[in-house]
């Protein structure tokens, strides 16, 4: 792993986004949880449509941290620093957050709408997969912590499960009409007054994750400098 | 009505917990950090100051 100073470039661009990050996804979610409840209620649904405005917000959360994972992993393929891989460690963590609220809030739906919490339907056993995918992944991580090896292992790791969002994206065309999860949301998909409230989730729940992703960067990095301290104050008391 | 409530109460409620918890690890590594030197940019102005 390269030198690095007390405080790297990722651990200040972090340090700089929690407040902005913080602020504009309290801006955003005061707006977005006003239009959720001024939206029109769907004439098959119901109010349980309003759930629409919450779900899949949550799985682009979760598939951008599942990016940034395997983005950071890359980048520290080529670059051997590890303030990346503590970035892909750091979202794949927040990724796997939002992939459980995705996972939780989908049944609530579906109980709701299909009278059943689950079904092995090809998009939401895909689903499950990649969630499980980067919980493995962070499995991985904490049994092993530390070892250059293991960050190569988790870049290459992280990088393979990415294969499974587009085709995560796309099972309901490969299901071939077989599968019962609705659509994947366009602009047609909304009636009016529909498109605004999802925009805000949408929205509300990418500046959500881009404010725990600076957060948890801003941990890491203290939780590595306080580690290099301790080893340097360790090591100084063995020379005495 | 529930199903709409559960859900985001179940989002909001988990991502707040969330980032509180972020927020209280963060003062905890500081403090950890604090009496061994200055290399933490906390609070720049007391810095200055000094």
């Amino acid at each position: 792993m390269s030198d690095e100073t007390s405080t790297t470039t990722v651990d200040r661009w972090a340090e700089r986004a929690v407040l902005p990050t913080a602020v504009v996804t309290g801006a955003l979610a005061a707006a977005w949880l006003w239009f959720v409840v001024a939206a029109p209620l769907d004439s098959v649904q119901g109010v349980v449509q309003k759930i629409l405005y919450v779900h899949p917000p949550m799985a682009f959360s979760a598939y951008a941290g599942f990016f940034v994972t395997a983005l950071g992993g890359a980048i520290y393929l080529w670059r051997r620093d590890a303030q990346w891989d503590r970035l892909a460690a750091a979202a794949a963590e927040v990724g796997v957050l939002f992939g459980a609220l995705m996972i939780a809030t989908g049944p609530i739906w579906a109980r709701a709408t299909w009278g059943k919490w689950w079904s092995w339907d090809l998009r939401l056993t895909l689903t499950l997969l990649l969630f499980l995918v980067y919980v493995s992944y962070l499995l991985l991580r904490s049994f092993t912590e530390g070892s250059e090896q293991v960050a190569r292992f988790s870049a290459v790791y992280a990088i393979a499960g990415l294969a499974i969002i587009p085709l995560n994206y796309f099972a309901i065309e490969l299901a071939g009409g077989r599968s019962i999860h609705p659509e994947n949301v366009e602009r047609s998909s909304f009636g009016e007054g529909m498109g605004l409230p999802f925009l805000l989730g949408v929205l509300t729940a990418l500046a959500m994750f881009l404010h725990l992703l600076a957060h948890r960067i801003v941990n890491a990095g203290l939780a590595h400098q306080l580690a290099e301290r301790e080893a340097e104050e360790g090591a100084a008391a063995w020379d005495t | 009505v529930g199903y709409v409530i559960a859900c985001y109460g179940l989002v909001l409620g988990t991502l707040l917990a969330y980032s509180l918890h972020l927020t209280l690890a963060q003062k905890a590594l500081r403090k950890s950090l604090s009496p061994h030197g200055n290399q933490i940019p906390v609070d720049k102005t007391s810095r200055s100051e000094v």
